[in-house]
């Protein structure tokens, strides 16, 4: 690690510390945010002492804290919504699907509800079924609200930003393994060995490749904690196989935005979505059609998904291990495409 | 305010919903619609407190009275209600979803309550000395976060008038099979103050309703006001199962019998007159908009 | 022992930078002294020495530690640092990380193949097998052409190649007649008696020592021929080469053996058994060369596959029935398949256990173990120990000795040596203690010193860990450590080296095994 590598809860702390203190309409709400404690993963550290006003720590009211960030939001302020486990966001969904996600249509434009959710999501932690999952899958079907995946490679300060600036109610997913990591972030274009291009917009994708961009023999959607599980993967593959393919860490997962993965898909010919969430009906699932409805001809096989089993994540380490995607997955995934020696 | 306004809004309420129903019934209503007959001297006894360019009133799905006392807009609600474009939503939100300038509407129960206690603390933050009202029935208080919305709103100290409009039925369960315990001890147990009225005589409902308002004024804190009502009409359309006697009994209290006995004859006919001419006219007009089409893509 | 560990008290954080040591690795601390800042999510601490002694850093500064693991002990004496060092040094390397690796695994076996250094190789991104490819191409058209392919790249490193690797091209050069007499009908020449076969070969070029024995059925031919004193080669044995073969003195094989390859360089005092085979599938390889150290050891029914360079150090054991290939076999390439052809190099000393396989592209550093039927694919690092399907490293080969420990082992070799004389019907006196120790046997007086300073009365055979004097005639002095031998002696001598030999002391000069002495 060098000095101009911070870790991830470092610069999603400062973010927030520069957006508290550019913005006066910005304020955070959330449980047990308060300093000293400062949050459940740091990353609010600091701000209840330098913005007390701003700073709300919340009863455990998970399903009225998104309404009452939704009412703030509807009066012109910029509420930010710490969810202190990604699971929780199941009880707010009266306000996501009912209120926050439909207000701004409904009412025919009249208002906006520019508010962020940031919730941690993941597990290979141990932390059990209710504290480990990766549910922004449940959010990719509602309509009018905008789901945003950091991961440790995307500019985090730059996602973060553009979340708080954004009119719509934006559900901003971290991770919690990602926290403590460094933000690599590309460094002349490169991120280890790798190259890596972003694309522009305010949620930017990366497409990371090992022949700069000459040549891949597939493409691997992901997003969110899969991306370093993914980087392993194909890091691997070229080292160990000379199989090369490239990597598109999203990062605007809705509204659904493919073209960096078209744009992949065109030069590799195949794709495999990687996420940690459970399979059946996820985000690869949604990909997987898009991909096939836009890019048919270039296809040389049928897409495939990797993601958790369809079940629980149990807590014991080595049942957790099972049940998540891993490398491993992803690398048996890409082998048993077509037209990709093993 | 005159009794006489009072009764002419009270009765442009009423005979707007009656023709409501009509035009649902020969077709030019689209969805459905929750009508509020029997219950406009809550809405219009309350609201003449509030400052429509700065405090904000969150309804539900029984909204109608409630827009019409606040915005006077009968134009734009009708033309909602019908599916035409001059709607004061395009025609997007239909009879349960309505905003207009600080007025907001939507149709699940409870969900409104924290969303009126969000609004509640952007205004404290900004300094604007305004009352967030929430409408609320006996139905809603089966919703839990009706619950952390007033832990909140208390809490922090909040401006938000919590109107309970107990009408004793949700939709068609009464409310003895769906609410134990006492109403008003539910405001009081989170530390709000609370009214309780048991009365459809509009000018006690407006005085209440004044006190309540300036103690949130004053206070910066929240108010739980139980309002004691009935709907005469159905729950939405043909859903009623109610005894007719209860009915009939209730109608004995009509807060339009109460505040038009108030007035002479020729007044009150004045008066019907001109709001049953004014809601032809915004019947006509209503009828002429055009649809609501969706945007060329 | 005392450690410092990173607690974990915070359920959410699972990771803390070890920041900054605050005090040098091996520096002395006192109880309460800061050692260390570490910061967490929460907080930066400064971590406290739980006692006074000797600090040892366990990892590096700047980086990220799971909570829960020892950072660092306290040794607080000698013997707790001492077990520290042991322990470190028994570590397997850290295997590099993923994102730190620039070169493909083929790249890296290519490169290694043809002794290509990949740090040539300037390139934003990973090195491919085509990047190194590339470079031996465009190296081969830039080297001249008459560099030969005796080595093809490979490197020396940590071999120490026989003399005989080195041989002058003008020594033992057999007339083409008599080669091709040879080849044509090797049967005549194989069924003449040893010394005729010396002196046939002599006559016609060859270099052939003194003492030499080519044993009844054995078949010497190639286009040099460099026998030195004292080679033994047993019974129905074939040397055939298509360069060289050179065999330096004393080297000796049992009966059977088969050595065919385009180039023999075997070293000096090579003990070998019988029936081992060297060569096999594409033994006339332009890169076919056969390199043996001095005092190496091949056992029985060993197998050796040479159609690229196979380099065995010196004091190598590949021993019994052990293989070693250069090549592989199997369907075609265009289908995917591996198409090895790769050297194998076996550096100084390391040893290779009974059935051991070493496939195409190894390399055994020096002093390194492989474990009886063991597969090694790829390198072990020196002075490791390595078992397994496929070998994995498990632990070092060896372990260091205290100076204490090794005096009591030399020490103790008498009482050994005493006992086994005694068992086998030699008369043999009592010991006598004193330095001088040791006792009486046919007339000659063996003992052990720690250090030889040049008195002894002859006839006597002397065992010491330091030779500070001459000896002097009638006296011979065995250095345990330098593995010398100093004077000469009979018999006694002669005894007391085999029984140095089975603790894997063996001196030089001479032979590997003294099969005559008392033992």
């Amino acid at each position: 690690m060098t000095a101009t590598q911070k870790r991830c809860v470092q610069v999603l702390n400062e973010t927030l510390h520069e957006l508290f203190a550019s913005r006066d309409d910005v304020y955070l709400f959330g449980e047990d945010i308060l300093d000293p404690y400062g949050g459940a993963f740091k990353v609010t550290h600091g701000l209840s002492d330098a913005y007390p006003e701003r700073v709300v720590t919340t009863p455990i009211s998970e399903a009225s804290l998104f309404g009452v960030a939704a009412g703030m939001a509807l009066r012109g302020q910029r509420p930010i919504l710490e969810i202190m486990f990604g699971d929780f966001i199941a009880l707010g969904f009266d306000q996501v699907v009912n209120g926050i996600s439909k207000f701004r249509e409904m009412y025919d434009d009249q208002v906006t509800v520019p508010l962020v959710v940031r919730t941690p999501m993941g597990g290979r932690r141990g932390y059990g079924p209710t504290h480990s999952q990766s549910l922004e899958k449940l959010l990719l079907g509602i309509p009018n609200i905008c789901v945003v995946a950091a991961s440790e490679c995307h500019d985090l300060r730059g996602l973060l930003t553009s979340a708080v600036e954004d009119e719509r109610p934006v559900f901003f997913i971290e991770n919690k393994l990602m926290y403590g990591r460094v933000n690599r972030r590309p460094e002349d274009g490169q991120v280890g060995q790798l190259s890596v291009r972003e694309s522009g917009g305010p949620y930017p994708a990366l497409t990371f490749s090992g022949t700069d961009f000459t040549d891949a023999s597939a493409t691997i959607a992901t997003y969110g904690g899969m991306v370093p599980v993914v980087i392993d993967a194909v890091t691997e593959l070229i080292l160990e196989h000379e199989i090369f393919c490239e990597v598109v860490a999203l990062s605007q997962l809705l509204p659904v935005e493919l073209d960096a993965v078209l744009e992949s898909v065109a030069r590799s010919g195949a794709l495999v979505t990687a996420e940690e969430g459970t399979l059946t009906g996820g985000f690869g699932a949604e990909i997987a059609a898009r991909v096939q409805e836009a890019a048919w001809g270039d296809l040389r096989a049928p897409v495939r998904r990797v993601a958790a089993r369809d079940g629980i994540i149990p807590s014991a380490r080595p049942l957790e291990d099972a049940m998540l995607p891993t490398a491993h997955d992803v690398v048996e995934a890409i082998a048993a495409l077509e037209g990709v020696r093993q | 305010m005159s009794p006489a306004t009072f009764y002419e809004r009270m009765f442009f309420i009423r005979r707007f919903e009656e023709t409501l129903l009509d035009l649902f019934s020969l077709g030019k209503l689209v969805g459905t619609t929750h009508t509020y007959i029997g219950q406009e001297a809550n809405a219009v006894g309350l609201i003449e407190h509030l400052d429509p360019g700065r405090d904000v009133v969150f309804s539900n799905h029984r909204c109608h009275g409630h827009y019409l006392a606040f915005t006077d807009d009968a134009f734009g609600l009708l033309c909602e209600v019908m599916g035409k474009a001059p709607g004061v939503c395009g025609g997007k939100g239909g009879s349960q979803h309505l905003c207009k300038g600080n007025f907001y509407s939507n149709g699940v129960l409870g969900s409104i309550v924290p969303v009126a206690t969000g609004i509640a603390l952007a205004e404290k933050k900004k300094g604007t000395g305004a009352v967030s009202t929430v409408f609320l029935g006996d139905g809603t208080l089966g919703e839990g976060v009706t619950y952390e919305s007033l832990n909140m709103a208390s809490l922090w100290h909040l401006p938000v008038l919590f109107v309970v409009e107990n009408n004793h039925y949700a939709q068609s369960t009464p409310v003895e099979l769906e609410l134990a315990g006492s109403i008003s001890a539910r405001g009081a147990a989170f530390g709000v103050e609370t009214a309780e009225l048991d009365t459809t005589d509009v000018g006690v409902i407006h005085e209440a309703a004044g006190q309540a308002i300036a103690r949130i004024r004053e206070t910066g804190a929240p108010f739980f006001l139980v309002l004691d009502t009935y709907r005469f009409s159905p729950h939405s359309k043909s859903d009623d199962q109610r005894d007719p006697a209860e009915i009939e009994e209730r109608r004995t209290r009509d807060p339009l019998k109460i505040a038009g006995g108030r007035l002479a004859d020729d007044e009150r006919g004045a008066i019907e007159e001109r709001c049953e001419q004014r809601l032809a006219e915004t019947v006509e007009a209503a009828d002429a908009a055009p649809a609501a089409t969706p945007e060329a893509a | 022992m005392l450690e410092i560990v990173l607690t974990r008290e915070d359920a959410n954080t699972e990771f803390a930078l070890l920041a900054e040591w605050l005090v040098e690795d091996r520096a002395e601390v006192t109880p309460g002294q800061p050692v260390c800042v570490v910061e967490t999510t929460k907080a930066t601490v400064e971590i406290e020495s739980p006692g006074a002694g000797t600090l040892v850093q366990l990892y590096a500064e700047d980086v990220e530690v799971e909570l829960g693991k020892t950072i660092a002990y306290v040794a607080e004496t000698a013997e707790d640092l001492a077990s520290v060092d042991v322990a470190e040094k028994e570590k397997p390397a850290p295997k590099p990380a993923l994102e730190e690796r620039q070169a493909t695994r083929k790249a890296t076996e290519l490169a290694e193949l043809h002794g290509v250094d990949l740090g040539e190789i300037d390139k934003r991104g990973f090195i491919t097998e085509k990047d190194v490819e590339e470079l031996i191409a465009r190296r081969k058209a830039s080297e001249s052409p008459e560099q030969g392919p005796v080595l093809a790249g490979v490197s020396t490193d940590g071999v120490s190649l026989p003399a005989s690797f080195d041989v002058d091209a003008s020594v033992g050069a057999l007339e083409p007649a008599f080669l091709e007499s040879l080849r044509a009908d090797p049967d005549s020449f194989r069924a003449l008696a040893s010394d005729e076969k010396i002196r046939t070969l002599r006559e016609h070029g060859a270099h052939i020592g003194e003492g030499v024995e080519l044993g009844e059925g054995t078949l010497v031919a190639a286009p040099r021929v460099v026998i030195e004193d004292g080679v033994r080669i047993g019974p129905r044995g074939t040397v055939v080469c298509e360069e060289v073969v050179a065999i330096g003195e004393l080297t000796q094989f049992g009966h059977d053996l088969e050595l065919r390859c385009r180039r023999a360089f075997l070293g000096v005092g090579i003990w070998a058994g019988r029936s081992i085979r060297f060569g096999g599938g594409g033994h006339r390889d332009p890169w076919a060369t056969l390199a043996v150290g001095d005092l190496a050891f091949v056992g029985d029914e060993a197998f050796v596959n040479v159609c690229r360079p196979v380099l065995i150090g010196r004091e190598v054991f590949l021993t019994m029935r052990s293989m070693i290939v250069t090549h592989n076999i199997g369907h075609s390439v265009l289908a995917g398949f591996e198409n090895r052809f790769a050297p194998v190099v076996l550096e100084d000393r390391s040893q290779v256990g009974l059935g051991a396989v070493l496939y195409a592209g190894c390399r055994i550093g020096a002093g390194a173990i492989v474990a009886s039927s063991s597969y090694v694919v790829g390198d072990i690092p020196a002075g490791s120990f390595a078992i397994g399907v496929p070998a994995k490293v498990t632990g070092s080969s060896s372990h260091k000795l205290s100076d204490t420990r090794r005096l009591e082992l030399a020490r103790r070799m008498i009482d050994d040596l005493h006992e086994l004389l005694a068992l086998r019907g030699h008369e043999v006196s009592a010991i006598s203690e004193g330095d001088p120790r040791g006792f009486e046997v046919e007339g000659t007086h063996v003992s052990f010193t720690p250090a030889f300073r040049g008195t002894a009365a002859a006839p006597a055979v002397v065992l010491t860990l330091e030779t500070l004097d001459d000896a002097p005639d009638g006296v011979a002095v065995l250095d345990l450590d330098a593995r010398r031998v100093h004077g000469s002696g009979g018999a006694v001598l002669e005894s007391v080296r085999e029984f140095c030999r089975k603790r894997g002391i063996r001196f030089e000069p001479g032979p590997w095994r003294y099969p005559g002495g008392l033992l």
